[in-house]
């Protein structure tokens, strides 16, 4: 659920998505083992408070969904605190609240993720539970029958009724052609009115098996505690195979799209997103760190081309952004969004006119050393900031274990954004940023839909 | 003031008795929960009278300076919108640098940059690294903007357009137009009524000499509260806090904020224009310092302030009406509110609102169960905990206890008075605070035939 937050925010952030530093890596250690059943085990130890993170991850998200049985995977969530063999509908969730502990879950186009934050010696009650609805979920009817509306009205809360959320779902239902990433993670209302509990049973028994899935633990702990814990409840898990899962890729130059929608919003704004690769799918990962130094130059600071350029200087927008997530099991977008600034009477046209100066700036003009550095200072030092939080490096292990790529990235990570150079920007502007790869949408406000 | 409970991904249990009864083998096996220790802070006054927090953290090398003013959009009466506008002006331009120079500045040194405006507080934060190049630069920066900005015509212009574009924005938001009702009619008379980003005619009419004039006045040493959390020595905490304080102006300290008065039920019908319906229900409550907030927080968790709720299990999971019913305390330096809020289908929108009332009825009127008065307090306990790990936790805390002048083992005053509460304490406090005859309801959404309540348990 916070995933689906997540990916609306994506229209007003802007992200450098860049795991952890592998720097002062020597006083937190990182373990990874394996299971005999294929469970892949992943320990990061960081002793700052008497508290752990757990996060269990399976590889399945709406990307996996096929069309009619859209949002499977996140209803699936939603049932996992309905019972499993120990524990009765919603019990798991009393009992991690008795011991004062924090729970969630969350899913996406590829993972499907379960979290509870506790005390470091409450850690055995977490992957008790975990283990338990791994390996007997009950699915209930009846519960499934209230939860089925709750969802629903989610998807009305998150979607139908959020402007944003709704243009940018229709968004990507066109921007990405021919990949599962049209899917919403949350599911068309369509399918979420037909849908089956036996579906969410196959579904099941499909992929949560331990082979698929990766438990993190992130925390003051060791590793021998962590291997010692997962034998005992995970073990006794049998290994089965999942069905095959492909990478979901794109055509490459689709041609250019235009959507144009009118919601209930008063201001208008404009997306774009060009189709391109992910770390997991290029022939060419330099091309895909010069597209994360290309979205930190745009939108890394309040210094950043566009604030500076477009919010600053001309005026012409009242906010912007860029986002690029490299992490993805399948091809990714990189999206530009702005919203006019209406109080100088600023349009679309002459917004689209404004990216496309910026665009093709970066295919002629190499960016300055003195630049390159500010926006590399700033990533790097967004690694560090990005350890604060002990879930938020969990996280990062977690979803890049689950998108096929490894943990140990972020060791070699500084080095590939270094080696990146003003020429190699030039040539991932001039590849990638081509109308053939652009999606357009406009969102406008309903009054207008009469002019 | 954040609800420590975001987006419930999951629905609970119908009923289960017995905590004791598990099947899981762990919990059976659990040890009794730790003593909680408490945070090392530090606490000291400056020369010019600025108050001082600062809690060492040298695990990661990086390091959160805060500063907090009493100069929140309730200390601006007669121009609304003020107290936002000056504070957004303040990185805009100083005697030595242009905006664009700052940003810069802020940028090259990777240093984040940040400012934050409520009802009582205005808040600047830098988040740095703690080694010395780019702990001096962002430092630097931070306290010239700090001490003499020089507010620029032509940027106020810009920052002005910028207050516009939001206003126009959330004249939208269901959610912001509901609270801005709440606190409209609950502090009536009061400075705290003042509408949180101002308004169209009031910042259009703002000049610089405003600005400077208000700045002057509130953003003083005496008025600061300076919060370090990170890796730094206690002569570097003592250095920073020193540089912040000597470069604000001089003046006296804000007075204490008026007590609101005393205000009538009421319900309030505003057009929505999304398909749902948006509901908060608000009373007046307490101030941070109040000996009765222990139990009143407590009662909350009960209430609405977590996972099993008698708010989620009823709203949600006994008619699927919403997706995350919740409610919260919201403590200021004098003054308080209790509020609930949720999202509805509009056709369900009176019926939610009745199961609400009654809900409120019956809590105000038998209390909690001994039950759940147990487990309310045991997790009371354990959010302590895990509220106290990254650097960004502690530094809010920090600011929170540090504006209220809350005593600095706060976590530990507040579990020693939930462990010596009783039950029939808290529901004596509980009928003190919960009168359902002061109890304002705002519901957000458009005006559609109404439904009686699907039946439970689904169809």
């Amino acid at each position: 659920m916070n995933a689906l937050a997540r990916r609306a925010a994506g229209l007003l952030l802007s992200t450098i998505c860049l795991p952890m530093a592998a720097f002062a890596a020597d006083s937190q250690p990182t373990h990874e083992f394996i299971l005999d059943n294929g469970l892949k085990v992943v320990v990061r130890e960081d002793h700052r408070a008497p508290v752990v993170v757990s996060q269990v991850w399976y590889k399945v998200g709406s990307t996996y969904e096929t069309p009619g049985q859209t949002g499977l995977s996140h209803a699936l969530e939603h049932m996992m605190f309905k019972g499993s063999g120990k524990l009765g509908p919603g019990e798991a969730s009393r009992i991690l609240r008795d011991l004062g502990a924090e729970e969630n879950a969350f899913t996406s186009d590829d993972y499907t993720a379960y979290y509870q934050v506790l005390a470091r010696d409450r850690l055995p009650v977490a992957l008790e539970m975990e283990a338990d609805r791994m390996a007997s979920l009950r699915l209930p009817a009846d519960e499934f029958s209230r939860e089925i509306e709750v969802i629903k009205e989610e998807r009305r809360l998150r979607t139908d009724d959020n402007p944003g959320s709704k243009a940018f779902e229709m968004f990507r239902a066109m921007a990405y052609p021919a990949s599962g990433y049209h899917t919403p993670t949350i599911g068309w209302m369509a399918d979420l009115e037909r849908m089956k509990v036996e579906e969410l049973r196959h579904w099941y028994e499909s992929w949560y098996v331990p082979n698929n899935a990766t438990l993190v633990v992130v925390g003051d702990i060791t590793v021998d505690e962590v291997k010692g814990l997962a034998q005992k409840y995970f073990a006794g898990i049998p290994k089965r195979a999942v069905p095959p899962a492909k990478l979901p890729l794109e055509v490459a130059e689709p041609g250019q799209r235009l959507l144009t929608m009118h919601v209930k919003t008063q201001l208008p704004s404009v997306i774009y997103g060009f189709n391109v690769p992910s770390l997991a799918t290029a022939k060419d990962p330099r091309s895909v760190h010069a597209l994360r130094l290309i979205s930190a130059l745009l939108d890394g600071g309040y210094s950043a081309r566009m604030p500076s350029t477009l919010e600053r200087q001309q005026e012409l927008v009242a906010g912007s952004s860029s986002s690029y997530n490299p992490f993805t099991r399948g091809d990714s977008l990189f999206m530009l969004s702005a919203t006019p600034n209406t109080q100088k009477g600023k349009t679309l046209a002459e917004v689209e006119k404004g990216f496309w100066q910026l665009l093709d700036e970066l295919k002629t003009t190499p960016p300055t050393a003195e630049e390159l550095e500010r926006v590399r200072a700033q990533v790097v030092a967004g690694l560090v900031y990005d350890r604060d939080s002990i879930s938020s490096q969990a996280t990062t292990i977690g979803q890049l274990e689950t998108v096929g790529l490894s943990w140990k990235l972020i060791d070699s990570e500084l080095d590939e954004l270094k080696s990146v150079t003003p020429a190699d920007i030039q040539k991932a502007a001039r590849t990638y940023f081509i109308r053939e790869r652009l999606s357009v949408a406009h969102v406008l406000p309903e009054e207008k839909a009469h002019d | 003031m954040n609800r420590c409970f975001p987006l419930l991904a999951f629905a609970l249990l119908t009923l289960i008795s017995g905590a004791s009864a598990s099947a899981l083998t762990s919990l059976q096996a659990a040890p009794p929960l730790s003593p909680l220790p408490p945070l090392p802070i530090q606490a000291w006054q400056t020369a010019q009278g600025a108050r001082v927090l600062f809690m060492p953290s040298r695990h990661l090398p990086m390091f959160d300076l805060q500063v907090t003013f009493a100069a929140g959009s309730g200390r601006n009466t007669s121009a609304f919108g003020l107290a936002g506008l000056t504070l957004s002006m303040l990185d805009e331009g100083t005697r030595s640098h242009a905006a664009e120079q700052i940003a810069e500045a802020f940028d090259a040194s990777a240093a984040r940059f940040d400012k934050t405006l409520d009802r009582e507080r205005a808040t600047l934060t830098l988040r740095s690294l703690s080694r010395q190049a780019p702990r001096e630069a962002a430092v630097a920066q931070f306290v010239e903007l700090l001490g003499e900005p020089t507010f620029p015509p032509d940027r106020l212009a810009l920052v002005q357009d910028q207050f516009f574009n939001r206003l126009q924005a959330l004249a939208t938001s269901d959610k912001y137009r509901a609270s801005e009702q709440l606190y409209h009619h609950l502090y009536a008379g009061h400075p705290f009524a003042a509408p949180l980003h101002g308004t169209v005619e009031h910042l259009a009419g703002l000049d610089v000499a405003d600005l400077s004039d208000f700045y002057q006045r509130h953003f003083s040493a005496s008025n600061a509260l300076i919060v370090l959390v990170g890796d730094l020595s206690d002569a570097q905490a003592r250095q920073i806090a020193e540089r912040v304080s000597n470069a604000l102006p001089q003046g006296p300290a804000q007075s204490a904020m008026a007590l609101p008065t005393r205000q009538d039920a009421e319900i309030y019908q505003l057009d929505g224009l999304g398909n749902q319906a948006h509901l908060l229900f608000g009373l007046p409550a307490v101030a941070a310092d109040d000996p009765d907030l222990p139990a009143l927080t407590v009662a909350n968790l009960i209430l609405g302030g977590n996972v099993s709720s008698r708010l989620i299990e009823q709203v949600r999971n006994r008619h699927g009406l919403s997706y995350d019913p919740y409610s919260e305390l919201t403590s200021h330096s004098t003054s308080g509110l209790w509020t609930l809020q949720a999202n509805v289908e509009a056709r369900y929108q009176q019926a939610t609102m009745e199961l609400i009332h009654n809900l409120l009825e019956t809590f105000a009127n038998e209390g909690p169960t001994e039950q759940e008065f147990d487990d309310a307090r045991q997790y009371l306990r354990g959010t302590l905990l895990l509220n106290a790990v990254s650097n960004e936790d502690i530094a809010r805390h920090l600011r929170d206890i540090g504006f209220n002048h809350l005593p600095l083992d706060q976590r530990g005053h507040l579990l020693e008075a939930v462990q010596k509460l009783t039950l029939d304490q808290l529901k004596v406090v509980l009928k003190k605070h919960l009168v359902l005859d002061r109890l304002v309801q705002v519901g957000v959404g458009p005006t559609v035939a109404q439904e009686p309540l699907p039946s439970p348990g689904g169809e």
